[in-house]
């Protein structure tokens, strides 16, 4: 009996210690702390090291200016990120933010990269009220759920759907494609791939004197023979050909087009299509398709062009989006803490959620997050067209156009 | 042609291309009852040997095959002697989690070896067709013919071979076997040899149609797992024909259904087979 007491006693004195360091005064802040989860190895590897590139060129920038400027505790800190290896796994991706969050005391998270990783993350930010700005997620589906502390700036994949049809209007009113136009859509059977078909179908729906669906097929992720698609597409007698999906489906959906000598005025595969190894691949096939990306290095903004040199003294290649969505997200951040004047969750939350901020290096120069969309930015895509010297050519929209495009795609 | 013909033609190819996969599965399976989990892994690995061999020397995937296919022989041979065999003959449990076991690192070994980056072999045959009323892929048609080769080979080989059959004597009854002086721990690590050079065959061939990366093997291991079933589990012939309906079933449904539909395909047979006939295609010849 009096040895249990003595127990008793013991872990209440040693509870109450840990309470009252725990609860004690808060140590003074003499950094910012953003922390990070990448996928650095597996799967999504290469995206994940552009990001974590992008990330740390951002934050070296603002330490070499001198730091954060935070005005409410009127002086600059310096930054410091935390960056951890989610391995591609939602999983790991999901347990590594709570302990950013809980064991290092983060004030902010970025994103990680992918969509599926993305969608399971961002949960944890919003349960502990941290802000979270990710630019690694495009799925409309991650901004649908009602969250007020996740911020994005990959517009939807829908948006991109869009901007293609709009770009195919501007090609009708110049007289180089037919009216009405005759589109077949394939579209992968995932949140990426419906979100593309809402933005195609929704716009042909709108204006049925523009656009008549002529297939509108789903495929499943990783398939292993588009044969049955392709024949289809055939007998739709289209005019364009606008698919959307991953980067093997791209490459096999894209090499059955071309084995069955099928034609189209425009070929677009979403975001698919400029990559150097696709044109490894398929050779001369992948000339003069049309590809929708969220940051291309032949932006010709100044800010975009000065960023490009920059990241390609310090880090080489610069060949995706990756690296310019990663820049700007953590800029992004880093200017809503200055903005809000403060570490706390809540003054940054409320900078975001006010933020409208130019000179952006991503396509539209403007950084905003509107409350209708969920928080996830809406900017137009940037349309781009291969051609065959190996370059890119900037098609649409307008403010960012380096060349005329080519249409309809030469036989 | 017309549609139904473009079925049939491009559906007996792509079964081509799912014999060559299925047959390691079905022939480990068939002989030692063990459900070779780290299939998936060894198609990957002789997919990413053929990149490797591509790459470096410019070899196309066919040319590379005397050289990974046996090395892929002594490797499996290797696998069953220091692991394999010590669980072969206990609960299935163990072998599963074995060669599952088996799978997981050879996934990462590739991850740490080549990243996660989509690969994919530059051929210059890869857009190459002839033209047989539609234009047909001429790397599907040698797939298929390699296809036929290996069925024909295998069967020639369980049919003539002392090797051959010491391996269908120890399918039948290993008992038996071992009575008549046949080691049925050598004929079991040949066997296992065998099917992983079945696999490697399995794995250049799909190098040469698709993109390749760590995680290459899973989606063809659960359709490899439908086709044995529809096979028969322990023929050769009867993998070839399973795979063949597999395909036309598959592109059937793509183009008179939704393309979505094509992956289901192989599950609704496999569940209608197991239901109706668990033997497989075989048994429907059988008295």
């Amino acid at each position: 009996m009096r040895h249990g007491f003595s127990l008793l006693g013991f872990g209440a004195a040693l509870l109450a210690a840990a309470c009252a360091v725990a609860c004690g005064a808060a140590p003074q802040v003499d950094e910012v702390v953003l922390g990070a989860t990448l996928p650095l190895t597996g799967k999504e590897s290469r995206a994940g090291l552009y990001f974590r590139n992008g990330y740390t060129l951002a934050v070296d920038e603002a330490n070499d200016a001198g730091g954060v400027l935070v005005k409410g505790l009127k002086r600059r800190l310096k930054v410091r990120l935390e960056i951890v290896d989610d391995k591609s796994d939602s999983t790991t991706a999901v347990q590594l933010a709570e302990q950013l969050i809980t064991v290092k005391r983060v004030q902010a998270l970025l994103g990680t990269y992918e969509t599926k990783l993305t969608l399971a993350q961002s949960v944890v930010p919003e349960r502990e009220q941290i802000p979270y700005v990710t630019g690694g997620g495009g799925a409309s589906e991650i901004y649908k759920r009602g969250f007020t502390w996740v911020f994005g700036l990959l517009s939807s994949v829908e948006a991109m759907g869009g901007t293609l049809m709009d770009w195919l209007a501007v090609e009708q009113d110049a007289g180089r494609l037919p009216r009405p136009l005759r589109v077949a859509l394939a579209w992968e059977n995932t949140a990426h791939g419906q979100d593309f078909r809402n933005g195609v179908a929704g716009r042909a729906h709108a204006v049925p004197e523009r656009f008549v669906l002529a297939l509108n097929e789903s495929f499943d992720l990783n398939a292993k023979d588009f044969t049955p698609l392709m024949l289809k597409l055939q007998s739709a007698q289209a005019d364009v050909f606008l698919s959307d999906s991953h980067y093997p489906d791209f490459v096999l959906q894209h090499r059955t087009y071309l084995q069955m000598k099928l034609s189209h005025a425009v070929v677009s595969y979403g975001p698919r299509g400029t990559e150097a190894s696709a044109r490894e691949t398929l050779g001369a096939g992948v000339d003069y398709l049309v590809s929708g990306q969220w940051w291309t290095p032949e932006l010709p903004y100044p800010e975009s062009k000065a960023f490009l040199r920059r990241y390609t003294e310090r880090f080489g290649d610069a060949s995706s989006y990756y690296p310019g969505l990663a820049y700007e997200t953590a800029r992004t951040l880093l200017a809503a803490i200055e903005a809000a004047g403060s570490l706390d969750p809540i003054p940054i939350r409320n900078a975001l959620v006010q933020m409208n901020r130019e000179g952006a290096i991503i396509p539209g120069r403007r950084v905003y997050f509107p409350e209708r969309t969920g928080y996830q930015i809406d900017n137009p895509s940037v349309l781009v067209q291969n051609m065959p010297d190996g370059s890119a050519r900037i098609i649409y929209p307008p403010d960012a156009v380096t060349g005329e495009a080519v249409v309809p795609r030469p036989k | 042609m017309n549609t139904l013909g473009s079925v049939l033609l491009f559906g007996l190819l792509l079964g081509g291309v799912y014999a060559t996969m299925a047959y390691g599965l079905g022939l480990i399976y068939g002989v030692m009852r063990i459900v070779n989990l780290a299939h998936g892994a060894v198609l990957m690995l002789a997919a990413y040997a053929a990149y490797a061999l591509n790459a470096r020397w410019g070899l196309d995937p066919f040319l590379t095959l005397p050289l990974v296919v046996p090395a892929a022989y002594v490797a499996g041979v290797a696998l069953y002697v220091g692991l394999v065999r010590h669980v072969a003959s206990g609960p299935p449990m163990a072998s599963l989690l074995l060669l599952f076991g088996v799978s997981l690192c050879a996934r990462n070994l590739a991850y740490l070896v080549w990243t996660g980056d989509d690969r994919s072999l530059t051929l210059p045959h890869s857009l190459a067709t002839i033209a047989l009323g539609v234009p047909v892929p001429l790397t599907k048609l040698l797939v298929f013919a390699v296809a036929l080769a290996a069925t024909a080979g295998l069967w020639a080989t369980f049919r003539f071979t002392h090797f051959g059959r010491s391996i269908r004597a120890v399918a039948q009854d290993p008992l038996a076997a071992e009575l008549t002086a046949l080691s049925v721990d050598r004929v079991s690590a040949r066997a296992f040899g065998l099917g992983t050079a079945m696999g490697a065959l399995g794995g250049v061939l799909l190098s040469s149609l698709y993109v390749i990366n760590p995680e290459f093997g899973g989606g063809f291991l659960l359709k490899s797992f439908c086709i044995i079933v529809l096979g028969g589990m322990d023929s050769m012939v009867g993998i070839f024909a399973g795979a063949l309906l597999l395909g036309v079933a598959e592109t059937a449904a793509g183009v008179y259904g939704a393309a979505a539909l094509q992956d289901a395909v192989s599950f609704i047979l496999l569940v209608a087979i197991l239901v109706v006939r668990p033997g497989g295609l075989p048994s429907l010849f059988r008295s």
